[in-house]
């Protein structure tokens, strides 16, 4: 079952150079129980976008399209009702622990805060639910945790209190905002750990936005890959990695550190990402491109295409045998160098 | 070193042990004795404001009432402290004996006008303060948080507040509508909020963009609920350093209005007053102590909440690290 839509999400932010335009046209979908990953370089539009769905954008930012929440549009719906939806239907988890909590405030202030923000439930009730919530995410011994202050939690800990927080109101969609990033790869591990387990138990439909493909192949089931505000690649997980379509796919899988050996310098994709307040018109990778074709450099660019049997879609002009051919070379990581 | 010390100390009886933001300023201020002595001296004056009654049923000399004896017979002077006290202390109560002198040249009675001048200051000195605070609390607070024009409106009017000449406009409206105790009070918070309310704008101009803030609205809360619940418990410390020194503010602000001899009506006893009644016809140098008593007093004052004040901000500033 189909739990977020997201069609033609165009994103545009006004500044004084002029307007960003962060997501152009992107168009996805997300079941529930499933996990959609979004990756892509810093710029891409990956935070914007989960911005866009969250209505936490600043209001510098126009947002047109269509985003909707089961049946319910999200697009234009007033404040009031956004922050009904927000952290009751829709949670959020953010990339840096650290700040995420209130310094000055008590975990079990804020969870219980979260909890009453949605719930009419008596402070005592809160307060249960916000002990089951620690449970529920691993932290020892949780009624003694609530007396506690952010800054006396490891990074590992304050991001599940965030996450638990998150999960409080039992949200049917929930956006992880590089949760791991912040985290060393020990906790990173466990937090990965964390949130597939969630997944089944929770049954809510997740969004995970992380620049690391390695993150990607742990818990995804589809992937998108984002480039300069629009959907590249789409593709279940196993097929992103068995026949990657996209030659920006290909500079991600070929950047992996594991992909060179030891001593070698990683590779990298030449060139830098468009500047999006005046992007190069057609496919806004054609730059970059090393097999790039006269087509790509012109208007209107690729849109996705459905490729294969495997349910991928790419955005890409180059004809499929080609397209195959240097695939399989970056997915068995022949192309390393 | 501090932060080890601070780690053990986190481990009581084999559990973990919070310490509040609150309780590690309170440890601090502990060990802080130019600020504790701020303390005590300010306790110290309020005991002294209240017994202003005890003062004039002991002494005999009510207030703002001239004694002759008050004053010497043959220079004129006002009577100098323990003159005319043939038995010391024991003669106190007998008209003729000022414990501390006489504060002026009709024979007010020094420590009664002393007393009840300490309780006009502390009064201003709060009050002001309390209208300060809220003013500054509410225009620093909205426009740090909601920005824009309304920040620019609010940051200008704080401009040209500032720019005023505060004694001028002072001097110039209590002459427009008379001598009150309000009038004060609301002429020195009206000098006052703007320096508050500048800090309170830039703390939440800087928390209003803090991940928690996106976090607390990313679970719902409305910008009213932001605000009072989740930034207001981080102006704790901003709010109670300022409180302390804008009273000392206050307080050296009446001061000053007094000794011109603008503000309050001449029965409201003030420190500021007493030191200009030293003045005309060169009183203070045949007689100093008419000048000593009540500038030491308000120095001492102002000193000791402009001290309480900094030992505040050094007990509340988290970078200041603990010094345990």
């Amino acid at each position: 079952m189909t739990l977020l839509t997201v069609d033609n999400l165009r994103t545009t932010f006004r500044t004084d150079d002029g307007p960003v335009c962060a997501v152009d046209g992107v168009s996805l979908t997300v079941g529930a129980g499933k996990v959609l990953g979004i990756v892509g370089e810093s710029g891409s539009g990956k935070s914007a976008l989960s911005l866009s769905i969250m209505g936490l954008l600043p209001e510098s930012a126009t947002v047109e399209g269509s985003i909707r929440l089961g049946e319910q549009e999200l697009v234009g719906l007033s404040k009031h009702d956004l922050r009904a939806l927000r952290g009751s239907e829709v949670a959020m988890i953010f990339q840096d622990p650290m700040t995420c909590l209130n310094p000055v405030l008590t975990i079990g202030w804020q969870l219980v805060e979260a909890v009453r923000l949605h719930q009419q439930v008596s402070r005592r009730e809160a307060r249960k639910l916000a002990i089951d919530g620690l449970a529920a995410v691993g932290i020892p011994s949780p009624e003694d945790r609530l007396r506690t202050y952010p800054h006396e939690l490891s990074g590992g800990m304050r991001q599940r209190v965030m996450i638990a927080m998150a999960l409080l109101n039992r949200p049917r969609l929930l956006i992880a905002d590089e949760p791991t990033t912040a985290l060393d790869v020990t906790t990173q591990a466990q937090i990965l750990e964390l949130m597939r387990d969630l997944r089944r138990e929770v049954d809510a439909a997740i969004v995970l936005i992380t620049h690391d493909l390695g993150v990607v192949a742990e818990v995804c089931d589809e992937v998108a890959v984002m480039y300069a505000g629009r959907i590249v690649e789409r593709a279940p997980v196993d097929e992103l990695f068995a026949q990657p379509q996209h030659p920006y796919t290909w500079g991600l899988l070929a950047s992996l550190p594991g992909r060179s050996r030891t001593g070698q310098r990683l590779h990298q994709i030449p060139g830098a990402p468009p500047s999006l307040l005046s992007p190069p018109p057609g496919c806004r990778f054609a730059p970059r491109c090393a097999l790039v074709l006269d087509a790509c450099r012109t208007d209107p660019a690729p849109s996705l295409a459905p490729v294969g049997a495997g349910g991928s879609q790419v955005a890409c002009l180059l004809d499929q045998s080609t397209r195959d051919r240097e695939g399989a070379r970056y997915a068995a990581g022949e192309e390393s160098a | 070193m501090a932060a080890v010390e601070e780690h053990q100390d986190l481990h009581v009886d084999g559990g973990v042990v919070a310490r509040t933001p609150l309780r590690l300023a309170a440890e601090r201020l502990r060990h802080d004795y130019v600020a504790l002595g701020s303390v005590l001296f300010i306790a110290l004056l309020v005991l002294f404001a209240l017994a202003g009654t005890v003062f004039e049923s002991w002494t005999g000399h009510p207030l703002n009432r001239s004694n002759a004896s008050g004053v010497d017979d043959y220079t004129l002077l006002p009577v100098g402290p323990m003159v005319g006290c043939p038995d010391g202390l024991a003669s106190v109560g007998e008209k003729h004996c000022f414990v501390l002198g006489a504060s002026n040249s009709l024979g007010y009675d020094m420590l009664v006008q002393l007393s009840f001048g300490a309780r006009t200051s502390l009064i201003i000195g709060v009050v002001a303060t309390l209208l300060t605070v809220v003013a500054a609390l509410l225009l620093g607070v909205v426009a740090g948080y909601v920005g824009g024009w309304t920040d620019t409106a609010i940051a200008r009017l704080m401009d040209v507040v500032a720019a005023f000449p505060f004694l001028l406009f002072a001097v110039a409206a209590s002459v427009a509508f008379g001598p009150s105790l309000w009038f004060v009070i609301i002429i020195i918070a009206f000098f006052s909020w703007f320096y508050p309310g500048r800090i309170f704008r830039g703390e939440v101009l800087a928390l209003r963009d803090r991940e928690f803030v996106t976090a607390a609205r990313m679970l719902g809360a409305s910008n009213t609920r932001i605000v009072l619940r989740h930034l207001m418990p981080q102006l704790i410390g901003p709010i109670t350093v300022y409180t302390s020194l804008s009273i000392a503010g206050a307080i050296a602000a009446e001061a000053a209005l007094s000794y011109l001899g603008f503000g309050l009506p001449l029965e409201i006893p003030s420190w500021g007053r007493m030191i200009s009644d030293a003045v005309p016809g060169g009183l203070y140098i045949n007689a100093p102590f008419l000048m000593i008593f009540p500038g030491t007093l308000l120095i001492l004052t102002v000193l000791a909440f402009n001290l309480l004040g900094d030992g505040l901000r050094d007990a509340l500033d988290p970078r200041g690290g603990t010094q345990l």
